[in-house]
């Protein structure tokens, strides 16, 4: 009975918190849960409470939400002191969080929103809280999580781990399934042949040209490869050539004029032609008899993604006009002929137009002294808002007349001085370069293809590699306090203050080379690092697909979490360490090594810290920032979340979330009041956490007084009772017991029965006759043997027992 | 008794109607800081101000929210909130707005997006819905007129301090670079003239700054500083006020401000944009109904004719003409900018190459 | 020369204040990490207080209300550590940890509701006080002109403050108080075996009292000295830009004695300042790129721990609460 109580209490909660989960009615979900907890405690078949609440457990359990409740109404009040109306409604929206959304999928979104910042908060917290039961306050954390987040983000982005591999690379440029080499390897070198410019061609070769002439002589190590945002570039160079010819495209193939839409999506992939439409939902749009000729009719001169308004075009052919040391402006119709409209361009015509300069351009061009050109009209030459590559720029002169077959090396080099030799490849031709190299156009693998073109890429399931790097580097930061206050006595408060400082400014150098110049941040890892981003592996199935961000990381944490309280509590090494903590002599004479326990346990933390900054970075749900001027404050917020938690793991998970609710739903509230307020309420729920002794304590003692006052009762009543008996009796029976007591010990005594053992100090009687003193002497005589013999087994027992003793000493000391 | 009940019947009928008939338009405007607050003494607060000034003028709900940290998911998360609490109007300055757009853009088809300082870069290859509308400042136009103005009134070592580095602030401090230049080669004094480049790396001034703008003016010899970045300028008007230094305001025509609390004179000018303008005529057209002109465009604000006070980037009323530059000579300028005579580039990606000397000493910390 | 001195001056004298506070607190034996919400609440009282002084009161006035109102708020403020520690035997360090998110926080509260009541659409939080800064300054008041030396020049518009004066004389007066006073002794005890000092008649609980308090008034004088430091107005919401922990480290580096702490303190201040105006000499601005100045004092700092702390000692009782007839 007692066990089946307990089990439908359990399923009962359990069910109240999947209703919960599940936006039913939340009044039957707490009703569920009230009759599960009943159910729990009757099953236990004792009404009293007292000692499930003299567990530790529970009271630090009670302690934290009553200093939670304290920390609330502390905050209400001040709510109410700026402006009472509205105050109970900010407060519920602190509370609420994300439970203010009116649809469920707000909530959802916002829900896992809050749980993926929580889970660097639970793990610096788990830093702070090993460091703290080992005896020392790891305030270092903060640095230990900049370490982690900024080796992460080197790994991924500095050194490249986060690349597209080849594959992937592939399907980003070409927009193609995976074999596309051999699909389309042909369709651009079909289409070169065609058509000898295209934008494509262009950004390709001039990338290409660059980064020869940048490696020229350097072994494979110090080789330089395109840049993020130069394969950009060419992707999207690529797109607009695969959109433009798309009907060229579909025409070069074998099986044209037998292809059903939706064969051809199926080969090509559905692959996005604007925000809106892919080229699969285009396609559903056609019968399905539609030939393919009517398809390339109508698709076939798709524009550029990348509008052109006529004010950059303005803009850009002024500065060009300038950038040339054109003397007057360029007239109004050799502006705007040529462009009906203001939005959608097509690049051909922008070429053709551009191309018309060529007159002016190539006078232009020959009356400067080149020298003048490079000096002062160099930065001139950059196009409106695009930030245009060095090499791209080249390349839009090279547009301007005609091509870059017509510029004259002197030309270039006059305008360009550090540029040694222009050399122009067609791509088809590349392309054939690298498929001989490997057998032929149908032997042709992807990796080939794009490691052939010399663009760098990365490693699948790279966010591996990230995440050890950042454990590491936290790692190694953590053992630097650990090794100073082991073997220099440094405080390590001071170091770890120290070292935050100090990895901040370096590990802003380090990441400045992975920044986004425009944004002022490194680069988004979605875009352009993919193999950097933590897989999501079904756990945002959890949160209904509402958020990509929410990956492995949080079933790590709970892990690390476990992992951790399991370390601390059950292993021989956490005992250890938490030894080392309460008292390092004792330890230290107990034989526990203490210096290595110090560095072992801050490297263990800084481990945490690390991986909690990994884990977050890595989602690409925050960006480091370039010239971050403070050491964010994750690392002391984890202070707090490991208090609130009463120090123990598994606290730490649901205090970190508690934190990062009441912040996140800070941010939802009305602004009457300042947003400040939530940081308020929860330093006032950090502050009575600190009085948990003081409560506990008390408890303790409201608990001990019950007690003892339960015990004196008794006592007392017992006496009472006692009292009460005698008092009644006493006229009764205590004399007859008396009187009765010493007849009988009378008369034991004159038959000389023993009574009671008593050894050694029998007092000699008085005889009182011959026979008696006779007696007596043999009486004595015996109980002196007996006395020796006493002795003696007395002191066969000594060593027996001292034999005893002996060998229990051994083993003990061979336990020992 | 009839009569009045008849009365109050035929009230109430109206009202309901009346009530029924604003419902229909109910505009509710909301603004979403990009992470800072609105009293960032920059572009959140130019927002802040003006739309609430609008706002309450017209009786319209006006409310803002303050993402709980800077990245894009809580961005989103605080449209998200706006959305259902019932705005349809939501005022997004800053460039940090571009990604979130292209994701809340289609989700929320109905809501009206007015994104400012966003260009078409920062969006990150998305199109532009139809019920978006992004307006970018040519910030490095105000910032040329500033710097062609000190130099051509006399200063030959200027100065300027950003904020943070942002797209925003980068223009303005280029722009300024170019004016100077161009001015000091008109002059033909290009060897002489020498500017001094910093960014603080915050929008407040403190002893840090100070102590730089100090070494600036006091070591170095500078004798005006543009003080671009929110309140960065409170240190650099001290550190001016020592030495009877000068100071180049932003944003707004910071004369009042500076010269009231540091002494006459000490503003020399200040490069404006329009952002205040620029939100509540926007707010009269989406309350008249005029949105769809707008909608799905990346308005570059900058010079729409020759009468300076009518462009959307400027430099102030108050600045201190005199004989080397003169309010003729501002209007001229003005003109040949207008005209396409003058260029001013617009990259952020590396400082112009210039003839007179230029230090870039990057971060103050 | 100046610049450099005056900076110098600056930090060495807030970093002093905030690390002797810290450091009569400790030892009386309550750890307190909470100078950062310290500093903001005592800087807060100073700056409400020269805000509301009517503009044209004598310097003298000015300096005394407004160095009284930052220790009196300082000292308020750091009720809360010592009600927590040693009544209610609170864990000291994470009460300090509280106190610095909530300095801070209520700060920012307060001024923009103050700011608020005052001009509904201020929603601000910053306190702007203006030309009453200048009655801190020493030599704003010098008679300089045309022809005086560039020294009485520089000296006019420095930065030195009287701020600065009072935090020597309090340096001194720290280490009479602690190493050559009655009650000096009695609290060090406290902090070292407070059991013994409780059965020498000494109360312990009104000593830890007297440590925090003090550290308090400290604390918030240094934050005082803080914001009043080259600029006319403070916008709370930054708190004090981790000064507050740079001066535990300061205290912790100058191993709990008064002129050792003065000494970390000044070398700190050296090295901040100096990163601050190297560009102005030469030969500096070609040594080192300038991230390595920002980095320089805390490596300095580092390399003198590691050579000096090896017979450091914090006092030994502190941290743990004092429980009466516990042996």
């Amino acid at each position: 009975m007692k066990v089946g109580m307990m089990v439908c209490g359990m399923l009962l909660v359990a069910m109240s918190f999947f209703m919960l989960y599940s936006y039913q009615p939340e009044i039957m979900a707490f009703l569920v849960m009230g009759t599960g907890i009943f159910m729990l405690m009757h099953s236990k078949k004792e009404r009293d409470l007292t000692p499930v609440l003299k567990k530790q457990a529970t009271q630090t359990i009670l302690a934290s939400l009553l200093c939670i409740v304290l920390g609330l109404l502390v905050g209400y009040i001040v709510l109410l002191i700026i402006n009472p109306e509205g105050a109970w409604s900010a407060l519920s929206t602190i509370i609420s969080n994300f439970k203010t959304f009116s649809k469920a999928d707000g909530q959802t979104k916002n829900l896992a929103n809050t749980v993926v910042k929580t889970v660097p908060l639970l793990l610096c917290g788990l830093s702070v809280l090993f460091a703290y039961k080992v005896g020392m306050f790891n305030i270092g954390a903060a640095g230990q999580y900049v370490a982690g987040a900024g080796i992460a983000l080197f790994l991924a982005i500095g050194l490249g781990v986060g690349f597209p591999t080849a594959e992937q690379a592939a399907v980003q440029l070409f927009g193609a399934p995976d074999d596309v080499a051999r699909v389309v390897a042909p369709m651009i070198v079909e289409q070169e042949a065609n058509d000898g410019e295209g934008s494509f061609t262009a950004a390709y070769n001039a990338l290409q040209k660059k980064y020869d002439a940048a490696n020229e002589g350097k072994k494979k190590k110090e080789m330089t490869y395109p840049t993020a945002r130069e394969l950009n570039e060419l992707s999207q160079a690529v797109e607009a050539v695969a959109e433009t010819e798309y009907g060229k495209i579909l025409q070069s193939l074998d099986k044209t004029g037998s292809l059903t839409p939706a064969e051809i999506v199926t080969l090509y992939g559905d692959q996005d032609y604007s925000r809106r439409e892919t080229f699969g939902t285009l396609f559903s749009r056609e019968s399905a008899d539609v030939t393919v000729e009517e398809l390339v009719e109508k698709y076939g001169s798709l524009s550029v993604k990348n509008s052109v308004s006529v004010t950059d075009v303005l803009n850009a052919n002024n500065k060009i006009a300038s950038g040339l040391g054109l003397s007057g402006k360029l007239t109004e119709p050799q502006i705007s002929g040529g462009f009906p409209d203001k939005e959608e361009k097509n690049p051909e015509e922008t070429i053709k137009w551009l191309k018309d300069l060529l007159p002016i351009a190539d006078e232009a061009l020959a009356a400067k002294e080149p020298k003048d050109i490079i000096g002062v009209e160099r930065n001139k030459f950059v196009i409106a808002g695009s930030g245009m590559t060095f090499a791209a720029s080249v390349q839009r002169v090279a547009d301007l007349v005609g091509g870059i077959e017509n510029v004259t090396v002197e030309q270039i080099k006059a305008i360009y001085s550090d540029l040694e030799t222009i050399e122009t490849v067609k791509l088809a031709d590349a392309i054939n370069e690298i498929a001989e190299e490997h057998g032929g156009l149908e032997k042709l693998t992807i990796g080939q293809l794009i490691n052939g073109m010399g663009i760098q890429t990365g490693v699948s399931g790279g966010w591996v590699l990230c995440v050890l790097g950042a454990i590491i580097a936290g790692a190694l930061l953590g053992a630097l306090s650990g090794l100073l206050k082991a073997f220099r006595n440094v405080n390590e408060v001071i170091s770890g203050i120290m070292l935050n400082w100090i990895t901040l400014y370096l590990i802003n150098m380090l990441l400045a080379s992975c920044m986004d110049q425009k944004m002022n941040e490194t680069w988004s890892l979605k875009k352009f690092f993919p193999n950097a981003l933590l897989p999501t592996a079904g756990v945002d199935g959890l949160f209904h697909g509402q958020s990509e961000q929410t990956t492995i990381a949080i079933p790590i944490a709970i892990l690390v979490a476990v992992l951790i309280w399991y370390l601390l509590t059950k292993t021989k090494k956490g005992y250890e360490l938490r030894a080392t903590g309460l008292n390092k002599d004792a330890a230290k004479y107990a034989g526990m090594k203490g210096r290595t326990n110090i560095i072992t346990t801050m490297a263990i933390a800084g481990a945490l810290a690390g991986l909690g900054a990994a884990l977050f970075y890595l989602t690409d749900n925050t960006k480091w920032s370039a010239g971050q001027a403070t050491v964010p404050s994750m690392g002391f917020n984890g202070i707090a979340a490991a208090f609130l938690g009463g120090l123990h793991p598994i606290g730490a998970i649901f205090s970190s979330f508690f934190i990062q609710h009441i912040t996140d739903g800070g941010s939802f509230m009305e602004k009457i009041y300042p947003a400040e307020i939530a940081s308020l309420i929860s330093s006032v729920i950090i502050y009575m956490c600190a009085f948990v002794l003081f409560i506990r304590q008390t408890m303790n003692k409201s608990f001990s007084d019950k007690d003892a006052r339960k015990h004196a009762k008794l006592v007392s009543e017992t006496k009472g009772i006692l009292h009460g008996e005698l008092q009644e009796d006493f006229d009764q029976s205590v004399a007859s017991a008396v009187s009765a007591e010493i007849e009988k010990s009378a008369a034991n005594w004159a038959k000389k029965a023993p009574v009671a053992p008593e050894p050694k100090r029998i007092s000699e009687p008085e005889a009182e006759s011959d026979v008696e003193a006779d007696l007596l002497r043999q009486a004595k005589a015996l109980e002196l043997e007996w006395g020796e013999e006493d002795e003696e087994e007395s002191g066969k027992d000594k060593k027996k027992k001292k034999k005893d003793k002996n060998r229990k000493e051994k083993k003990g000391g061979s336990d020992e | 008794m009839k009569k009045f009940v008849a009365l109050l019947l035929a009230a109430m009928m109206l009202l309901s109607v009346a009530a029924f008939a604003s419902a229909d338009e109910e505009i509710k405007v909301a603004l979403i800081t990009d992470v800072g607050t609105i009293t960032d003494q920059s572009f959140n607060q130019a927002t802040y101000e003006a739309a609430k000034e609008f706002c309450e003028a017209n009786g319209i709900g006006f409310t803002y929210f303050q993402p709980a940290t800077d990245t894009d998911a809580d961005r989103i998360a605080m449209i998200d909130k706006a959305v259902d609490e019932g705005y349809t109007v939501i005022l997004m300055p800053g460039y940090k707005f571009g990604p979130a757009i292209g994701e809340v853009q289609d989700e929320y088809d109905e809501v009206k997006f007015v994104a400012l300082d966003v260009s078409e870069g920062d969006l990150g290859g998305a199109e532009l819905g139809e019920n978006v509308y992004c307006a970018v400042y040519q910030e490095e136009l105000c910032g040329y007129m500033a710097g062609y103005a000190a130099v051509k009134l006399g200063y030959k070592h200027l100065g300027y301090l950003g904020g943070m580095a942002v797209p925003a602030v980068i223009r303005y401090g280029f722009g300024f670079v170019q004016g100077c230049d161009a001015a000091a080669v008109e002059l033909g004094i290009a060897d002489q003239v020498t500017v001094e480049y910093v960014y603080g790396n915050q929008f407040y001034g403190d002893a840090d700054i100070t102590a730089y703008m100090d070494t600036w003016y006091q070591s170095l010899g500078v004798e005006v500083v543009f003080a671009c970045g929110g309140g960065i300028y409170t240190s650099a008007a001290e550190a001016a006020q020592k030495v009877s230094g000068k100071v180049i305001g932003v944003d707004v025509d910071q004369a009042p401000t500076i010269d009231g609390a540091y002494g006459e004179g000490m503003t020399v000018t200040s490069a404006m944009k329009g952002l205040g303008a620029t939100v509540k005529t926007l707010l009269a057209e989406i309350v008249a109904g005029n949105f769809e002109n707008y909608g799905g465009q990346v308005a570059t604000l900058g010079l729409v004719g020759t009468d300076p006070e009518a462009n959307y980037v400027q430099i102030a009323p108050s600045t201190q003409f005199a004989d080397g530059f003169t309010a003729e000579d501002y209007n001229a300028l003005v003109a040949a900018m207008f005209s396409g005579e003058i260029l001013v580039s617009n990259a952020i990606d590396s400082m112009p190459i210039t003839s007179i000397t230029v230090n870039d000493q990057g971060n103050v910390k | 020369m100046i610049l450099l001195l005056q900076y110098m001056a600056i930090y060495t004298a807030v970093l002093m204040l905030v690390a002797l506070g810290g450091c009569f607190s400790e030892h009386s034996g309550v750890i307190n990490i909470g100078l950062e919400g310290i500093m903001v609440f005592g800087a807060l009282g100073g700056a409400l207080v020269m805000r509301y002084l009517p503009d044209g009161t004598s310097a003298v006035f000015v300096v005394l209300t407004c160095v009284l109102a930052a220790m009196a708020a300082g000292l308020l403020y750091s009720l809360l550590l010592a009600v927590a520690a040693v009544n209610f035997k609170a864990d000291q360090t994470l009460v300090g940890t509280a106190m610095n998110l909530l300095g801070t926080a209520a700060a920012t509260v307060l001024v923009k509701a103050i700011n608020q009541a005052a001009n509904a659409s201020d929603v601000s939080s910053t306190i702007a006080y203006g030309a009453k800064r200048k009655a801190f300054l020493i030599f704003s008041d010098l008679q300089v002109n045309e022809e005086s030396s560039e020294f009485m020049k520089a000296l006019k518009t420095s930065e030195f403050s009287w701020l600065h004066v009072i935090a020597v004389i309090l340096l001194i007066v720290s280490f009479v108080l602690l190493y050559r006073t009655r009650f000096g002794l009695r609290m060090r005890s406290c902090g070292e075996h407070p059991q013994a000092s409780a059965s020498v008649g000494i109360n312990v609980f009104k000593m830890r009292y007297a440590g925090v308090l003090i550290s308090g008034a400290l604390g918030g004088l240094g934050g005082l000295t803080y914001i009043t430091a080259a600029v006319s107005e403070w916008k709370f919401e930054n708190g004090v830009a981790g000064f507050g922990f740079l001066a535990l480290a300061v205290m912790i580096f100058g191993a709990w004695k008064p002129f050792r702490i003065a000494l970390a303190a000044l070398i700190f201040g050296v090295f901040r300042s100096l990163s601050n105006v190297y560009k102005g000499f030469d030969f500096l601005k070609n040594l080192m790129p300038g991230a390595v100045y920002n980095m320089l004092p805390y490596i300095i700092s580092l390399v003198v721990l590691i050579i000096f702390s090896k017979n450091s000692a914090a006092p030994k009782a502190e941290g743990i609460p004092y429980e009466q007839g516990m042996r």
